[in-house]
């Protein structure tokens, strides 16, 4: 396995608790991981599955979802629902010869800062240690045979974004 | 038109065939389904006696499920457009039946009609059929309806019949034909005489469903496009695309864009009138919002429009949506039954 | 045969008589199919083509679809009936407990069953049946059949056995199997229990499947729609039948159905008054897998 490999890794959390969490981690100068791209939803009852999928197709080598703790759901049941929800795709992701462990969950509310870093860096380490996705990666070249060569991943400044729009 | 005698066996020929570097495409299993497929070694292939006819017809090799017509690449504002171009290599599509030789004869028509298409053209030009007349048949085949036979020749490059000794004798029906005969010169014998009728496959016509009636399905289809009939033969329709993709003649697309990071593909995926999907407006206004009307789309597209625009059908009975129908919806009996609603 | 024979002129008799009397609006059944060992689906809607029903081991396709599909047929006052096998009499009950249809809409007449082939033998769902007798009907047509042990007694064996295959054999096994889909959506069509009226595959703004039979759409459509089956499928082996590509569908079904009673206890089908399993959840649901 490449010593260099960095996974790229897609977080799905709440607004109220995990967003708010990751920002604690932000204000308190906590230093973790850089390799999640943290994506925020209302709810981890509003995360479909379907996302975690779509991830994948962009060439996440992992996902991380996280949201409200039992109970503490802003919408009172959301997160039970997902819980629910996940329990079983994580056995159909297992079925298909996906390890299930590409996929993590976790609950950490707004007070976790802290609890934030340490998921974030355990998941980390966990998605590099199983290697970059390859498997899913071959699909991807088997559906997108490019003749072309590729160009640039576009990094476009928020200005420019501004500017783009307008 | 030349004939020749083969001195051997079917599988000698395909790994003759593979010996002098062909690409080769031949029935073979997948799994436990019976599909066209490329073939590496002559024995991987099914033997024609062996089967009826594919799960899949052959058209998939001049139009694929999926492919790509145009690639462009984004930067900002700035777009790349590259055309795609259809693979230009030759194939030889081995073990065909007539049914779906006879196909590319009539989807040849709308393929070259006002747009030229370039993938489906290409992929023809290189291709060389080689068709093996059937050796048995099943309750779903009705060919003879639509003008073919369990050995008709239309449309094939070379086609083998066997004799009464059990030997393939080739019936050579082109130039694409012959170079292929000539590339094998040595397992050939060129045979001068007339070749005797074998009744196996006069056997066979005589087995097969009586024949439909084309021009009288056509008349009773220009006076009844509105009929209470659709609706109450439809009404058991599912609405899966089986019969279309299935079908060898059905050649409806759907073109979407796919996108990867900052590049993308235009592709050309097969499409069918029984979805909904179809014929849905952006407006949301859709033309056939119900079952009935797009199972009448299918039935008119076959036995009128098609005939009205190519003065050909666009059925060559090989059964398959007869066999794959979930529900045995069949068309066959449907149009038949309907010509009869009118004498009645 | 004679069994068949008797099953046949009951049904013939019960469906004329519904129509005659004006107790349902139409009647949805078997009729002789145009192929051998294959049946039609027959809709009544007067009694004359009630001479045309037949019951026999060949009447394998599950009709409730029809009742979501059909919409427009139980746009009536009057309920429509519905000839269902023991098994197939679970669609119904998913259907109400997910409130698709109302139970006084449905007239079900139950068929007492011994198994139906698909193809040259036993259907696979019927090796490992345990309800032949009709429950939950308005009227039973056949005699009772004595309940004995399937000649198949884990109907999860196959699903046992891709679980016991490492990771990357799991991966192959599928890929392969994914990448004769030519997406034709007779899977989709031939559940009873996909019914929405807009499937999350023909949503384009935003795109979520890839519409393309490539591997990477294959693999979501087929994630997806076991998915979406996930706690409802009532195991009807439709998908399997109908899929001319041979791909084992109903295998993700079945694992789905077995991790959810595995995790849940709840079996899809069986009480008109339960809850689908993952329209509700416990305080104490298990989350182990969870930081």
């Amino acid at each position: 396995m490449n010593e260099n490999f960095e996974p790229k890794i897609a977080a799905f959390v709440c607004t109220w608790c995990t967003y708010t969490g990751a920002d604690l981690a932000g204000t308190s100068r906590l230093k973790y991981e850089p390799n999640v791209r943290v994506l925020r939803l209302p709810c981890t009852g509003r995360i479909d599955f379907s996302l975690v999928i779509k991830a994948f197709e962009n060439g996440a080598d992992g996902v991380l979802i996280s949201g409200c703790h039992p109970n503490d759901c802003h919408y009172n049941a959301g997160n039970f629902h997902a819980r629910r929800r996940f329990a079983v795709f994580r056995k159909l992701l297992e079925f298909v010869g996906i390890d299930p462990n590409r996929v993590q969950f976790s609950w950490v509310s707004a007070a976790e800062g802290a609890k934030w870093r340490d998921v974030v860096n355990e998941v980390t380490d966990e998605i590099r240690s199983l290697g970059p996705f390859t498997e899913y990666q071959k699909l991807i070249a088997g559906s997108f045979p490019f003749q072309n060569e590729m160009s640039e991943p576009e990094v476009i400044s928020e200005k420019e974004q501004v500017e783009n729009v307008k | 038109m030349k004939i020749y005698k083969l001195k051997t066996g079917y599988t000698e020929f395909l790994g003759a065939l593979l010996q002098k570097g062909k690409n080769v495409i031949a029935p073979r299993f997948a799994g436990r389904t019976l599909l066209f497929g490329k073939i590496d070694k002559a024995e991987e292939a099914v033997l024609p006696e062996k089967y009826i006819n594919t799960v899949r017809s052959a058209k998939e090799f001049m139009f694929p499920v999926t492919e790509a017509v145009v690639e462009f690449s984004f930067r900002n504002k700035d777009v790349k457009i590259h055309d795609a171009h259809p693979e230009e290599d030759e194939k030889l599509i081995v073990g065909l039946r007539p049914c779906d030789a006879a196909a590319f004869t009539i989807t040849d028509d709308i393929f070259n009609y006002e747009y030229k298409d370039e993938f489906y053209l290409t992929r023809r030009r290189n291709a060389a059929l080689i068709t093996f007349a059937c050796e048995s048949i099943d309750e779903a085949c009705f060919c003879t309806s639509v003008g073919l036979k369990p050995d008709s020749i239309q449309g094939s490059d070379i086609l083998f019949k066997k004799n009464s000794a059990g030997t393939y004798i080739a019936y050579v029906n082109s130039e694409k034909g012959q170079k292929v005969i000539d590339s094998v010169k040595e397992l050939f014998e060129e045979v001068i005489e007339v070749v005797e009728d074998i009744p196996l496959y006069r056997d066979l016509e005589n087995k097969m469903r009586s024949p439909l009636d084309t021009v009288k399905i056509k008349e009773w289809l220009d006076k009844n496009f509105e009929s209470p009939l659709w609706d109450e033969y439809s009404s058991r329709c599912l609405g899966c695309g089986s019969c279309a993709y299935l079908c060898p003649t059905c050649h409806c697309f759907d073109i979407v864009d796919e996108t990867k990071y900052s590049q993308g593909l235009r592709r050309k995926n097969w499409d069918a009138c029984q979805f909904p999907l179809f014929t849905l407006h952006a407006s949301g206004h859709n033309p056939r919002e119900v079952q009935s009307k797009r199972y009448r789309q299918r039935v008119m597209h076959k036995f009128k429009y098609y005939s009205d625009r190519f003065n050909k059908t666009l059925c060559t009975g090989c059964g398959r949506c007869v066999r794959s129908c979930p529900v045995n919806l069949d068309i066959y009996q449907v149009v038949s039954e309907l010509t009869k609603e009118e004498t009645a | 045969m004679s069994n068949d024979i008797k099953q046949s002129s009951e049904a013939k008799k019960l469906a004329r008589e519904l129509l005659e009397q004006g107790k349902v609006s139409a009647v949805i059944g078997y009729a002789e199919g145009t192929l051998k060992g294959r049946v039609q689906t027959l809709i009544a809607r007067n009694p004359l083509d009630a001479e045309k029903f037949i019951f026999n081991e060949y009447c394998v396709n599950n009709l409730a679809v029809y009742l979501t599909k059909s919409y427009r047929l139980l746009k009536s006052d009057k309920p429509v009936a519905v000839f269902l096998k023991p098994c197939d009499i679970r669609t119904v009950t998913a259907l109400i407990q997910e409130h698709q249809i109302k139970r006084e809409d449905i007239f079900i007449i139950g068929m007492s069953c011994q198994g139906v082939r698909n193809g040259n033998g036993l259907s696979g769902k019927c090796r490992a049946c345990r309800m032949h007798n009709p429950q939950y009907s308005d009227a039973v047509i056949g005699e009772a059949i004595e309940e004995k042990e399937p000649e198949v007694t884990d109907p999860f064996a196959r699903v046992k056995e891709i679980e016991n295959m490492s990771t990357q054999e799991r991966w192959q096994f599928w890929t392969k199997e994914f990448d004769k889909c030519i997406r034709c959506y007779a899977c989709r069509q031939a559940c009873p229990l996909c019914y929405c009226e807009q499937c999350i595959v023909d949503k384009t703004q935003p795109r979520w499947i890839e519409s393309s039979a490539h591997p990477v759409g294959n693999m979501a459509w087929h994630l997806i729609r076991a998915f979406h089956l996930a706690g409802r499928c009532i195991g009807c082996g439709e998908c399997d039948r109908v899929c001319h590509q041979n791909i084992p569908l109903s295998l993700l079904n079945m694992k789905m159905s077995k991790e959810i009673f595995d995790l849940y206890g709840y079996r899809s089908g069986v009480d008109p008054e339960a809850k689908p399993p993952l329209t509700e959840f416990k305080m104490e649901d298990n989350e182990e897998f969870i930081r």
